[in-house]
């Protein structure tokens, strides 16, 4: 007698199983180091030396009192922020590995799965080791202080940590947009990388520049850098509803770029796609800020930047270099490409140095005593 | 036949050199903003940008020179091309490198000589400035040590491609070794010296400057770290590039195309990086607990009663963090039990060894010092010795020899009351802040009242001193102890009294001002010169009426200088330069209120005598023309006068 098998098609639970068997041995050694950062270092400490500690005076209290922090939780939350910004590479290079290579995505796109439950079964996978190890650190920093009667403590933290959190999504949501732009981990990597450093530099500069650097707590200047919100609201005070908007920003745009994603990107540099043109403006900007505020500061640095032919002349030629630098960067062999196509990125960062620069000029006040 | 050959040689030739021009004119251009453009600025720049700039683009262009030249070794495709080529090995591997290091040296040498011709064609526009820095000779000297160095860095890298089957393996290697060996080195050679007060950790307190030995020793596995200045140890770092490219050479000369390092036997690089990686980082987790411990304990000096046990923990902790971390990289993200257990214990023993011989204080190290009455010679060793910018031969380290039996009786003396039973850092089991202990031990039994504050109480910063002692039978041993040479111990007080040399030697030393405060007299001898006495004595004598804090600035950088110059002496020599000096200068010791030492104050007289002293009159002439500035009345500047804010 024959048993009929049942088999059912690979749905959204096939999908996040496997995505999160995948990095569940990295979803464990990033739990263990949480719990070395927090907890095990709070018993190291001790309670009467913690106790100690937080009694006694500290020039940055006010700080800490805003931030819902301690000197104590200052330092271990810093480390908490650090992990957390090792953990979001490596966990989601390991759930998108297999994106990269041809033979797996032939595999993958054969599968009667649609692209949406595919993006959505990694994505909540990731999300899960995330809640995961933030929920276990939080069971055991929560144990440590009920065992030592300091329960308020941990609840005054744990603003700091839930803010913690978002801004780990916030900065996972944004590396999806890339992983699933990128045609090899490598540039997704770079990609992500250099663009936040591209954007924070140049908006650094032109706020600089045209007088308008009051403090860090300038939004623009962190738009594009999701990395650096882990660290900002240690020290200043961040909105968690912009994190929250952002999250769904950037998981959309994910989403959507996941979709659009033909196969024949696999193993691909980025400086063969087509959407990468589009991203080189942001890197025309840094060389041409960079270099143009170098050589102003070589040979007019008594001058106003903006009135300086120095200023201009370096930020052409830095504008230009950004442009080589990063084709080559990217995997794109220079002689192989029109210049007029080369030339469309350099005039695009240009506009955008220009237009930034008039926008900040005319929607922020100069600063009364500059940063 | 031969024309075959010939042309088999142009075709692998034309291979080899054809390659992007991105790889010339990138540096090119990064090397022309960064030390060209400040040049032109201003020429004072360049020393200070040149080595910096380089190095940087020397250490990018060997990745990516090594990955352009030999990424072929780890695709299969490419390697059969390669090696199907109409040449032999010896010459494939030939071009390559050559081919490639011209690659590499080539646009940093253009620059170098075009910065060269511009520094001597550019005008100077601040005479002072130029005065301090290197000249254009000196640039080159340490240039081609850097060249030096960054050859072997290539050659290493290559054989980290040789040794491994794919390039992500290779370059994770290679950065790995980078940076666990001198972490290794350094956290083992001060785990030691904080565990065993007394103990010379070789890579701080190295009796002169970084031996070429250890120099390399640290450049072996990570040249990226330039040890020992670049101006130095050509010759053993230039034979260790030769070894490196001959290894090179021989593993490119065995790679089948086929290749894959952990396909057959033991994959050994890495087993190398993870058992180094496992101890350096059980050590750190030690490291890290220990002075969390420390740190978090509310307390001004070192605490007396410190446990081990945080230092386990961590130590623990790293191990076990460090083996599930390699484990993971060696399996690609599975745990494998055997692997594991294999590597803990290749691990951990020799980390115990270690450890129970630090912890039980390594037989007495620190405690088997000789008696003194056993002593031959007792040596101090003086590292922070004044340096005049008018560099003279006496301004180098030097070592100074106590040999009479009642100065080695009190040295004895100043040495054993440190190895007392109260101190806490010799205390069984021993931690890492032993050494600490030991240091704060001496500080807390040498209280005194500071002269200005009231009734507070001051414990001195001392320094560690080197000391080096010989017994009567011929053994000799040496420690680094913080030691209460200090102005309110009798014992160093009556080793000043009694022994001129020993006080000109701690006269001569930076550390001095932690140890005592001094007065300085100056006196004019009668058979000074007039032209002496218009010139400098009576400008010196006229500046400590006006004013005596840069006075006695001056004064104790005149002091400092004399007594290095002529600390070799003897006392008659010495007698005989005080009589024939044009000026003299008295200094006697300050006792600290409240001190338990009484007695004498220890004074000695120096001659001040620019023509027996070489480099003193520029240094007075310095000391004058900056006095002159400092306590210049702004209410009387000139239009010529500086001004200083």
């Amino acid at each position: 007698m024959m048993t009929a098998i049942t088999q059912t098609a690979p749905g959204l639970g096939w999908v996040f199983g496997k995505s999160f068997q995948r990095m569940r041995s990295l979803m464990l050694l990033f739990s263990f180091l949480f719990l070395l950062a927090m907890p095990i270092a709070l018993l190291i400490i001790g309670r009467d030396n913690y106790l100690t500690l937080v009694s006694s005076y500290n020039f940055l209290e006010p700080v800490f009192r805003e931030q819902n922090l301690n000197q104590v939780l200052w330092p271990l939350h810093l480390l908490l922020a650090l992990i957390s910004l090792v953990a979001v590479a490596v966990l989601a290079s390991a759930g998108f590995r297999t994106f990269y290579l041809q033979n797996a995505v032939d595999r993958e796109s054969s599968m009667p799965l649609g692209s949406n439950r595919q993006f959505l079964g990694r994505a909540l996978a990731l999300l899960a080791a995330f809640c995961f190890i933030f929920a276990v650190n939080a069971a055991v920093t929560f144990a440590v202080f009920a065992g030592w009667g300091k329960i308020a403590h941990f609840f005054t933290y744990s603003t700091a940590y839930l803010r913690l959190f978002a801004a780990t999504l916030e900065l996972l949501a944004f590396s999806l947009v890339f992983l699933a732009l990128s045609g090899t981990l490598f540039d997704a990597v770079l990609t992500c990388v250099g663009i936040q450093f591209a954007w924070a530099s140049s908006v650094f500069h032109i706020l600089g520049m045209t007088n308008r650097l009051t403090d860090l707590e300038t939004d623009i200047l962190w738009l594009l850098a999701p990395a650096a919100r882990l660290f900002i609201p240690i020290l200043l005070p961040v909105s968690a509803w912009q994190s929250l908007v952002m999250i769904v920003f950037w998981s959309i745009m994910a989403w959507f770029f996941y979709k659009k994603r033909p196969a024949e990107y696999a193993g691909v540099r980025n400086g063969q796609l087509p959407w990468y043109p589009v991203l080189q403006p942001f890197f025309v900007l840094l060389g041409g800020t960079l270099l143009g505020s170098f050589v102003h500061g070589l040979f007019a640095g008594e001058q106003s930047t903006l009135r300086s032919p120095v200023f201009y002349m370096g930020l052409v030629a830095g504008a230009l270099l950004g442009q080589v630098v990063s084709t080559v960067v990217s995997g794109k062999q220079l002689r192989k490409t029109k210049i007029a196509k080369e030339i469309l990125p350099i005039l695009g960062g240009l506009t955008f140095f220009a237009l930034m620069t008039g926008l900040v000029c005319l929607c922020m006040a100069p600063a009364a005593t500059p940063w | 036949m031969f024309d075959l050959q010939v042309k088999a040689n142009r075709v692998t030739a034309s291979l080899v050199w054809r390659k992007p021009a991105a790889l010339w004119f990138l540096p090119l251009i990064f090397l022309f903003i960064f030390t060209t453009l400040p040049l032109l600025s201003e020429r004072g720049f360049w020393p200070f940008t040149t080595h910096f700039f380089n190095g940087f683009v020397l250490i990018v262009m060997s990745l990516v020179l090594v990955h352009q030249f030999f990424g072929f070794i780890h695709r299969m495709d490419r390697t059969d091309f390669y090696f199907s080529l109409p040449s032999n090995r010896p010459k494939l591997f030939a071009w390559l490198n050559l081919s490639a290091l011209v690659h590499l040296a080539g646009p940093s040498l253009v620059i170098m000589g075009l910065n060269t011709m511009l520094a001597r064609l550019l005008p100077r526009t601040d005479p002072g400035w130029y005065a301090y820095t290197a000249s254009p000779a000196d640039i080159w000297i340490s240039y081609a040590g850097l060249l030096i160095r960054i050859f072997y860095f290539f050659f290493l890298l290559e054989v980290c491609y040789l040794i491994t089957e794919k390039t992500l393996t290779a370059v994770g290697f290679f950065v790995m070794l980078n940076i666990i060996w001198p972490l290794m080195l350094f956290s083992f050679s001060d785990a030691t010296s904080q565990f065993l007060p007394g103990f010379i950790n070789p890579l701080v307190t190295a009796l002169e400057e970084p031996s070429s030995w250890l120099v390399v020793l640290f450049q072996l596995f990570s040249p990226a770290i330039f040890t020992g200045g670049l101006a130095h140890h050509h010759l053993p770092l230039g034979l260790m590039t030769l070894g490196m490219a001959c290894l090179a050479f021989f593993l490119f000369r065995a790679r089948q195309a086929g290749y894959r390092s952990g396909g057959g036997s033991a994959n050994w690089p890495f087993l190398l990086i993870q058992w180094m990686g496992v101890v350096t980082l059980s050590l750190l987790g030690g490291y890290a607990a220990h002075y969390l411990r420390v740190w978090t304990t509310d307390s001004e000096f070192t605490p007396v009663n410190l446990s081990p046990v945080p230092f386990l923990i961590g130590t623990g902790l790293g191990f076990s963090l460090s083996l599930w971390v390699f484990n993971l990289i060696g399996n690609k993200g599975k745990i494998r039990w055997r692997s594991l257990v294999a590597a803990a214990l290749a691990a951990a023993l020799p980390y115990a060894v270690w450890l129970s011989i630090v912890m039980t204080g390594a037989g007495g190290f620190s405690t088997r010092l000789p008696e003194a009455d056993n002593l031959k010679r007792a040596g101090i060793y003086y590292s922070g010795a004044y340096f005049s910018p008018f560099g003279r031969e006496e301004s180098r380290p030097f070592l100074f020899e106590l040999t009479a039996e009642q100065d080695l009786a009190l040295i004895g003396e100043i040495y054993r009351s440190v190895l007392s039973p109260d101190n806490p850092g010799l205390d069984l089991p021993r931690t890492l802040s032993s050494k600490g202990q030991s240091r704060d031990f001496v500080r807390l039994k040498n209280p005194f009242i500071l002269p200005y504050g009231g009734n507070e109480i001051y414990y001195p910063h001392l320094p560690e001193t080197h000391l080096i002692l010989e017994t009567k039978d011929g053994r000799s041993c040496e420690r680094s102890l913080t030691l209460p040479l200090y102005a309110n111990n009798p014992d160093y007080l009556q080793l000043l009294r009694q022994n001129d040399r020993f006080f000109m030697a701690e006269l001569s030393d930076y550390a001095a001002t932690d140890k005592f405060h001094v007065a300085f007299n100056l006196e004019v001898a009668p058979h000074a010169s007039a032209e002496d006495k218009e010139t400098w004595i009576q400008p010196l004598i006229a500046a400590r009426e006006e004013d005596y804090y840069p006075f006695e600035s001056l004064m104790q950088d005149m002091t400092r200088y004399i007594a290095l110059s002529l600390r070799e002496q003897d006392d008659r020599a010495l007698a005989g330069l005080v009589a024939g000096a044009p000026c003299l200068i008295h200094i006697s010791l300050e006792l600290p209120p409240g001190s338990a030492a009484s007695g004498d104050q220890p004074a000695i007289t120096l001659p001040v005598d620019p023509e027996r002293v070489p480099g003193l009159r520029e240094l007075i002439e310095q000391a004058l023309e900056i006095f002159e500035m400092v306590s210049i009345d702004p209410r009387e500047l000139g239009e010529d006068r500086p001004v200083f804010d």
